[in-house]
Parts: structure tokens; C-alpha cells; sequence
């Protein structure tokens, strides 16, 4: 060590040069296939229709997968032989709803209900929206997620999304939690960290939380008006990119450029996956169950009480004139304070009882969604963004409501659907 | 006829007949009825559509300078993404018979019932794309 603190400046760099001439392989870089692959899907001539191909590939194995169990598996189940046998094995049951016992209205729900979604009990609908409908759609949506992100895909999704989302105030990385908030939106509101100004994240948190639709709920929607859940997805990103860009002008603070690092595509070895989508199923359990669970204890309770039924009289004049749908639909968005997924559920059920027309299903389905976030999101905005943040978020949210809630239902009268 | 010439011809052609039946689905999916003739049917898909008629370009584009590995690249853009609308097709015609109508369980006959004809293009031409692994192999 001493001898080499002894060397002048020249002598180091020639030693450098000696070491260098050594151990490094000097020629023509060669392009690998890899390489021309990674390039072609970030150039947006190349890029974006391979990423339509990889989003429809996402659709419709999510679609697929979740319908193959759900359909396949927990309905029969659930419908043909749970369901009769509980109404019939539990005590307290009455002609109806009203004149059955309180645990069996908490715990079983109608007497009368054919389906699991209709029943509205702890442990009829709760277990069945939790198990049966959004647990195979979480496991869909966090394996194809989880392999595009192993393969390196994701950066280049990033990079591509970078120009349009420059234009509300945001750069590439958003691309991340808008789609882990499409998995779940507790994550991605935590996945805001990535962002760099507090005006990117408290915009991404407030965005995501109002117009991104949840895996669970995007289940429902698919098994309750699959043929519409496509125009209200682009609907809600529609509204996402409208009140982004109203945001952006609104809120004061910086939207910095950012260097996104590339990595070179990989084989995603399988078990980093199966490892990273059992960490994810794990945490929606933990997470999202007790309150689907607690969602429809408390909106029986309040239903109970006549809560409900005195909200509905309140807000009855606002729900009929300016959204076009029942005061029934209060229900519902008490429930999705608890959780969305269930809420829809419960449109569905008010939709098979007649309560519900189909456009206004979908204009309740929309009101729910641009509706606050579940309570667990609420509580993440909280923690991430502080009291002065969700104030704010509230005041986007009511705004949202009305204005893409009332639109939603002109629309619809005017397709009359 | 060297390797590489037969083998432009070969993904030109391929690349054109994905083009024309990603316009005759796009073009389906908007405006009309679904089409059948024989054991092809093409499906009122407008998303498959253009996925496939951007993947015929692509192939035709990376045909013309297949021997290069920037337009090879361009070749296995367009089979992979001509794979991914084939593999949709192929996992929900897995997917969708082992629960029947009636019980939990399809009968063999319920079962297999589904990959009978007719196909949709895009695994009609699965096959002929498949020669590409043979380029992306020889080019390491």
C-alpha cells in the first residue's frame, strides 16, 4: 500500500491504462435478439402494438382463469348445495329477511335468495364474493403481473406510458402503481413512493383511489355485465386522464423529468413467481376479507336499525334526478365504503330482485367505483399522504362523483341502454 | 434457393395472410355478423384484429431483411404477438369445457366437443409462424 501511495497522478493513470489493456475484452458490440426485441417494444411505433397484444393477452387470461373457477367451481357450489343447506340447517329462519332472526339475518341473509349473491350474510355472500369470485381473480391477476414484471416488461411499459402521462403532470413510473392498483389499490397507494414531487404522489394516490377498479371488483363486474365492463373501464380512464390534467393545472408543484433503468429481458424463474404471487394472495387475505366480512355485518346492522332505509328517503331526490338510479343503491355504497367488490356484488342482487335496470346497473356500478376508496385504501391515503392530503382527496372525490356519475347516466339515457 | 431467400418468401406470404385476416377480424368485430366458411370462422374481435393486422406488418417488414437481426427481431415481434392471440384462444377452450352445464364435471364427449372445428385464424397460422424459432436459434 505504501509503494502505491508513492505514484504521481500520470504514473496512476498509467497503471489504470496497464490493468485495463489486461483484463478487458475490447471489439464490436454484436446486437443480440434480446437486445433488438427490448429496443423495438420502447419505440412507440413497435411498442404500442405490442403492448395492446400483452394487455389482451392479461384480459383475457384474467378472464378465462377467474371464470374457470368461479363459474366452473364455486357457483355450483356455492348456489346448488351451500346455500340450500345452510337456509335450511340454521335456526331462526323466518318467511323473510325482516322476520327472520337477527343472527340468521347477520350470518345466512334472505331466506329466500337462489344465489349467493342475492343472500347478503356473512357467511353466505361474504364468503362466496371473498372465496368464490375474487380470490381466483387475485391469483389471475397477480401471476400474469408478477411474470411481466420478472421478465422486465414493466420498465419498457413504463418508458412507453412516460409521454402521455407527462401530459397530466406525471411521468412513466406511474405506470407502476395504476397497475398494482388494478390488483389491488392498498399497494399501489403505498407504490406511490416511487414518485418524486409530493404534487405526483398526492395526485397518483387521489387518482388511483377514485377511478382504478380493483382485481375484486373487476371480477364482479365481469360476472355481473361482462358486456359492458370493457366501456366502463374505458370510461374510468377516461375520467382518470380528464381530472389528472385538471389536477395537474390546479395543484401547484413540480412534475420533474426521470431516467428510467432498463433492465434486459429475463426468464421469470418460477419460483420467484409462485413465491412473489403467495406473498400477494397472502396479503389480499389478510387485508381484504376481514372487511368484506365486516362490510356486510355492518350494513345489515345499519339496515337493521332502518339506517339504511332512512339515508335512501334523504338522499332519494339527488339519486333519481341527478343519477338516474333507485335510493336502493345507498346500500350499496355504504357497503363499498367496506369493501367495492362486495358493493357490487350487492347491485348485482338488487339487479336479479328487478330493483335495478341494466343501465342503471351500470351507472350505479360506475358510482360505486368513482365512489371513496374501501376503508383500508382510505386508511393507506391517510398514513401515505397525511389529514391535509385526503381532506383534499375527498374534495377531487365529491367532484368526481357528481360530475362522471351524472355523465355516466346521460350517456346511458341517451344509448338508451 | 438459398435458406434465407425461401424463407423471405415464406414469411412475406405468412405475414401477409395474418394482415389480411387481422383486417377481415377488425373489420368484422365493427361492423359485421361473425364470418364462417368451412372449419374457419373469423370472430367479431376488434382487439384481435388489430393486434393481428399490426403483426402481419410487422412479419412482412422483418421479412425483407430477415438475414439482419434488427428485421428478424421485427419477425419474432409479430409471431409473438400472433402467439399470444392463438394462446388466448387455446387456454379458454381448456378452460371452458371441464365444467359442464349440467354437473361440475363435463362428460368426454361435452369436453372435447370444444376444440372441434371451426378455428379463428390466428391458430390456423400458429403452426406456420412456428418456423421463426428456427431463425431465433440460428441467430444465437
Amino acid at each position: 500500500m505504501k509503494a502505491k501511495a508513492r505514484l504521481s497522478v500520470d504514473e496512476r493513470w498509467e497503471l489504470v491504462d496497464e490493468i485495463s489493456k489486461r483484463v478487458v475484452l475490447r471489439g464490436k458490440y454484436k446486437h443480440t435478439l434480446k437486445d433488438v426485441l427490448s429496443d423495438l417494444s420502447v419505440r412507440p411505433a413497435t411498442g404500442i402494438p405490442f403492448m395492446i397484444a400483452v394487455l389482451y393477452g392479461f384480459w383475457m387470461f384474467f378472464g378465462a382463469f377467474a371464470g374457470f373457477f368461479t363459474d366452473g367451481l364455486a357457483v355450483p357450489f356455492f348456489d346448488d348445495h351451500y346455500l340450500p343447506a345452510l337456509q335450511g340447517a340454521f335456526p331462526g329462519a323466518g318467511p323473510t329477511m325482516a322476520e327472520s332472526s337477527p343472527l340468521y339475518m347477520i350470518l345466512v341473509g334472505d331466506p329466500n335468495a337462489t344465489n349467493c349473491f342475492e343472500a347478503f350474510g356473512v357467511l353466505t355472500s361474504a364468503l362466496f364474493v371473498a372465496f368464490g369470485v375474487v380470490l381466483p381473480a387475485i391469483v389471475a391477476f397477480y401471476l400474469i403481473l408478477t411474470i411481466l414484471e420478472d421478465c422486465g416488461y414493466l420498465p419498457r411499459l413504463a418508458t412507453l406510458a412516460d409521454t402521455v402521462l407527462h401530459k397530466i403532470g406525471l411521468h412513466g413510473f406511474a405506470i407502476v402503481p395504476t397497475i398494482l392498483s388494478l390488483g389491488c389499490n392498498v399497494p399501489a397507494v403505498y407504490g406511490c413512493r416511487v414518485l418524486e414531487t409530493k404534487k405526483q404522489r398526492f395526485m397518483m394516490m387521489t387518482l388511483l383511489g377514485v377511478f382504478i377498479p380493483c382485481a375484486a371488483q373487476i371480477g364482479i363486474m365481469r360476472e355481473l355485465i361482462p358486456q359492458y365492463t370493457g366501456l366502463i373501464l374505458i370510461y374510468l380512464f377516461f375520467g382518470f386522464f380528464a381530472m389528472g390534467a385538471l389536477l395537474n393545472k390546479l395543484i401547484p408543484g413540480r412534475s420533474p423529468e426521470i431516467l428510467i433503468d432498463v433492465p434486459p429481458y429475463r426468464s421469470p424463474q418460477r419460483s420467484n413467481v409462485l413465491r412473489k404471487l403467495g406473498l400477494r394472495v397472502r396479503h389480499f387475505l389478510k387485508t381484504a376479507v376481514p372487511f368484506v366480512i365486516l362490510g356486510v355485518v355492518v350494513v345489515n346492522l345499519l339496515y337493521w336499525t332502518g339506517v339504511i332505509d332512512w339515508l335512501s328517503r334523504v338522499t332519494e331526490p339527488l339519486f333519481v334526478v341527478w343519477f338516474g338510479v333507485p335510493a336502493a343503491t345507498v346500500g350499496a355504497l355504504v357497503m363499498a365504503f367496506m369493501r367495492k367488490d362486495m358493493a357490487v356484488g350487492m347491485l348485482g342482487g338488487l339487479a336479479s330482485a328487478g330493483v335495478l335496470s341494466t343501465g342503471q346497473l351500470i351507472t350505479s356500478v360506475v358510482l360505486v367505483s368513482i365512489y371513496f376508496p374501501c376503508l383500508a385504501t382510505f386508511i393507506m391515503i391517510w398514513k401515505e399522504g397525511g389529514t391535509r392530503d385526503l381532506l383534499k382527496s375527498l374534495g377531487v372525490l365529491a367532484t368526481s362523483f357528481f360530475v362522471f356519475g351524472g355523465l355516466m347516466h346521460a350517456i346511458v339515457t341517451l344509448a338508451g341502454v | 434457393m438459398s435458406g434465407y431467400a425461401f424463407a423471405k418468401v415464406y414469411f412475406g406470404v405468412l405475414g401477409a395472410t395474418i394482415l389480411l385476416f387481422g383486417i377481415l377480424q377488425f373489420s368484422t368485430g365493427l361492423f359485421g355478423p361473425e364470418l364462417s366458411a368451412g372449419i374457419l370462422t373469423v370472430p367479431q374481435d376488434v382487439w384481435s384484429g388489430l393486434i393481428l393486422f399490426f403483426a402481419g406488418l410487422f412479419v412482412i417488414d422483418g421479412a425483407l431483411k430477415l438475414h439482419d437481426i434488427h428485421g428478424l427481431g421485427k419477425a419474432v415481434m409479430g409471431s409473438i404477438m400472433l402467439w399470444i392471440v392463438a394462446g388466448c384462444d387455446i387456454f379458454a377452450r381448456i378452460m371452458t369445457p371441464i365444467f359442464g352445464e349440467e354437473g361440475w364435471v363435463n362428460a368426454p364427449n361435452g369436453f372435447l366437443s370444444v376444440f372441434e372445428p371451426p378455428y379463428a385464424p390466428a391458430l390456423f397460422l400458429l403452426p406456420f409462424s412456428l418456423l421463426i424459432v428456427h431463425f431465433m436459434r440460428k441467430s444465437g
